[in-house]
């Protein structure tokens, strides 16, 4: 690197590289674990065992002292003679601090041939996981807690904020030499994330300037930020969003606010007033019509499109870096957002030919169920399900009667469909789920009634273009419609007519038909739901169309035992529930089908008469007496399925 | 109000951004870095929607390369391009407009008319079932809309929705 000439071995820098990774790599995968984002990180136990065993041997000073010295002297050679008494593990991590500064230098100075993206990735990879393991660490975890590690890296120490701050700048400086490397940046907005999420590092990051500039950054999509994945700039803002709420200071709050909250709504308010406006003047008809037509139309540039998913984008990443903190931060978050769905939903009409759009947008709604929802008060929740609804009737409108021959237009639609099915199945959680401080007591709100208008929505579009062979839709649908009959079962026999319930059912015995286990319990126990429900009211139900059309379902469950071959151990407890909780809604059918059996088979004369005898004739739906069905229910397949094998 | 265009809207100091009037330019480059699934590029000198992307090095520690396959958007023909990640493509400005449907003429011609009222007689059904489909909503009165894909001059109907929604 010193040498001035410009002939470079590349085999023997290849061959260097290549050490490198490797040793990153092992270095990084014996110090540090990996993780997932909810779980608490930990430094291995080993590591801490062995550093602290390392301590008599070491002289503290010094382990702190090197470590800030090599950033500041990369070029310092790491001689026996200056790491003697530094522990293995500061050494460890010295060396990859000197690569990281090295890197950087031979960045600024021009010097690219001597630089790998693989060690880029390496080196970010290996930072990302040591600042999730060792950053502020929570000595409380630790049986024994290792001196050194506690002075370097321990809550309140000095080391942690320099290198906190360090790490933030390698964030920084990555996004700047690695833009076009996808690999680099992602290892890099992960890293960012990590520093956010811990809450040590978060109020460390936040106070630096970098950090500001960096999000400034981002929320104008500045160069070089332009040049990176919408996947990695969403990041970018969970990490900032994180940092700046994840504590109690009304300052940061209020700095958020300036900075990126309000600037994305400022931006948002400008384009939609700015759409509003043109449409208007063109429904004037007047001189302008034709400039204000060209206005419109620049709308719909590939530029300004790419600007909107940037925008929309970035509410995502707002919201996901939100839901990583407190309730009242996220209460604050849907408060000053009102306005923010209402335009999102103008966009939506807006931009409904356009399917990028209408699936982040799409997206943008599932996290506010998903993280939002469960912490909202009655008004806030009502309100919030009126905006769904919004969305919905949009969606309905832009699809009615659609056929396409757009390419890959079955991809985009289902992918559509999928967010839409699972921004249902969130909604729903609110009914187990409820953080808010005043838990929903008003019948008014029926989050069933705003999920099922939905499920009516889909459910066409669903069967014309047969989504339910894939399996994501399918598992996403039959998990919507099982959890909404469990909860709402009176909200499909009230709102569906009876051409509608119809076809709703033919959806559950496809599922039955044709699905695996997992499906088809969610089927069995969706009968059972609504069975349950005619139970309850049998008069109502008495000569009922859609009661008619339930009842198909305790023949064809009791044909399916009778026929199938297979075993049924997975599905027995829930499948014999079922055929109980029908039996209890129509027993006459019941009798009939055994009456029919004996007929076909006098051979089940007796076991059929013995398995009337212990069930008896009075059939009201008790939880005690189901479990008990089960077991006799068990004994009079086996005995029949031993007759019938003869 | 009359200035209002995107480029207003977007600017809140953003010196970088750049927007364009409508019809200023066909395409407008990108650095392959930024290019995603789903979005357009022009390879070969077609429009096509970018089907798969995929990274590969130059050398083992070199900088990435981005395999793209694209679909042609007229004609469905698949396109393959490599390009560094550093490079620019060009992205083609793929413009849909919505119109309603008037008249269809004895030689297939459609007579469609946008929001503003403007009307056009130009283009033909699409070849296919979707031209079929078109004919035969139509021909039983169903009110149709149809949307047009515009990009490098080129145009043709892919979208035909009805305009009517059920009752609820």
């Amino acid at each position: 690197m010193n040498n001035p000439s410009s002939n470079i071995n590349t085999n023997n820098l290849d061959r260097t590289n290549d050490d490198l990774h490797w040793l990153l790599l092992i270095c990084g995968h014996v110090i540090t674990e990996e993780y997932d984002s909810d779980e608490q990180k930990t430094i291995p136990e080993a590591v801490m065992n062995f550093s602290s065993e390392q301590v008599k041997y070491c002289d503290l000073k010094k382990c702190v002292q090197i470590a800030q010295h090599i950033l500041q002297h990369p070029q310092l050679d790491l001689t026996d003679e200056i790491i003697q008494g530094v522990s293995p593990v500061t050494q460890c991590m010295v060396a990859v601090l000197k690569l990281s500064e090295i890197e950087r230098e031979l960045c600024s100075k021009g010097r690219f041939e001597y630089i790998s993206v693989q060690v880029a990735v390496s080196l970010t990879w290996f930072i990302r996981r040591l600042a999730a393991n060792y950053l502020g660490f929570d000595e409380q975890s630790y049986k024994d807690v290792s001196q050194t590690l506690s002075v370097l890296l321990g809550k309140g120490s000095e080391m942690l904020e320099f290198l906190t701050n360090y790490f933030l700048s390698k964030v920084v400086t990555n996004l700047q030499m690695w833009a076009s490397e996808s690999d680099v940046i992602k290892e890099t907005a992960d890293l960012f994330v990590t520093l956010s999420i811990k809450k040590e590092s978060s109020l460390i990051i936040i106070k630096n300037e970098l950090f500001w500039t960096l999000a400034n950054n981002v929320i104008s999509n500045h160069m070089p930020i332009q040049l990176i994945n919408e996947e990695y700039k969403r990041l970018l803002i969970k990490g900032i969003t994180c940092s700046c709420l994840n504590n109690s200071s009304d300052e940061y709050r209020l700095h958020f606010d300036r900075s990126i909250f309000q600037i994305l709504n400022q931006r948002l308010q400008s384009i939609v007033e700015s759409i509003h406006t043109l449409v208007e003047q063109i429904k004037l008809n007047n001189t302008s019509k034709l400039h204000c037509t060209t206005a419109l139309q620049t709308f719909y540039s590939e530029n300004v499109l790419s600007q909107i998913s940037t925008l929309i984008n970035s509410y995502c990443g707002l919201i996901e870096g939100g839901s990583r903190c407190s309730s009242i931060q996220i209460t604050y978050l849907f408060e000053h957002s009102q306005q923010t769905l209402q335009y999102i939903l103008d966009l939506f009409d807006f931009y409904h030919n356009y399917s990028d759009q209408v699936q982040i947008i799409l997206e943008l709604f599932t996290l506010y169920a998903e993280h939002v929802l469960v912490y909202l008060n009655e008004n806030h929740t009502k309100l919030f399900y009126t905006y769904v609804l919004r969305l919905l009737q949009i969606f309905t409108k832009c699809n009615y009667g659609k056929k396409t021959k757009e390419i890959n237009a079955d991809e985009d639609f289902n992918g559509h469909i999928y967010t839409l099915l699972n921004c249902l199945n969130h909604l729903l959680a609110k009914d187990f789920i409820d953080f808010s401080d005043e838990p929903s007591t008003n019948t008014e709100i029926n989050v069933g009634n705003v999920v099922l208008y939905g499920l009516i929505i889909c459910l066409p579009l669903i069967r014309s273009d047969n989504l339910l062979k894939i399996p994501s839709i399918s598992l996403c649908y039959y998990k919507l419609v099982s959890s909404l009959c469990e909860q709402h079962s009176e909200c499909l026999f009230r709102l569906l007519d009876t051409e509608q319930f119809s076809i709703f059912l033919s959806t559950i015995k496809l599922g039955l038909d044709n699905y695996d286990n997992e499906i088809c319990k969610m089927c069995l126990e969706t009968i059972q739901s609504l069975t349950l429900h005619i139970i309850k009211q049998p008069k109502q139900y008495e000569n009922n169309e859609k009661s008619k059309y339930l009842e198909h379902f305790l023949d064809y469950l009791l044909q399916e035992i009778v026929t199938t071959t297979t075993t049924l151990s997975d599905l027995f407890d829930t499948l014999a529930g079922t055929i109980y909780t029908l039996i209890c809604a129509y027993p006459n059918q019941f009798y009939n089908f055994l009456g029919q059996m004996k007929q076909q088979d006098d051979n089940l004369t007796s076991i059929i008469d013995r398995f009337v005898h212990d069930i008896g004739q009075k059939h009201d739906y008790n939880r005690k007496i189901k479990i008990s069905f089960t077991v006799k229910f068990e004994t009079f397949v086996t005995d029949l399925r031993r007759i019938m094998k003869k | 109000m009359a200035d209002t265009h995107a480029g207003d809207a977007f600017d809140d100091g953003n010196e970088d951004f750049q927007t364009g009037d409508a019809g200023a330019s066909n395409t407008y480059p990108q650095q392959c870095s930024a290019l995603r699934k789903s979005g357009y590029v022009l390879i070969k000198g077609r429009p096509c929607k970018i089907m798969e992307m995929s990274t590969s090095k130059t050398g083992k520690h070199g900088h990435a390369k981005i395999n793209m396959v694209g679909i042609d958007i007229f004609t469905g023909k698949k396109y393959e391009d490599i390009c560094p990640s550093t490079h620019n493509m060009e992205v083609p400005n793929v413009k849909r407009t919505e119109y309603t449907l008037m008249d269809i003429d004895n030689e297939g011609y459609v007579s469609l008319m946008d929001d503003s009222s403007d009307t056009r007689s130009d283009l033909k059904l699409p070849e296919g079932e979707l031209g079929q489909e078109i004919r035969t909503r139509f021909d039983n009165g169903d009110a149709l809309k149809l949307t047009v894909l515009k990009a490098l001059g080129e145009e043709a109907i892919i979208v035909c929705k009805l305009e009517n929604e059920p009752k609820k």
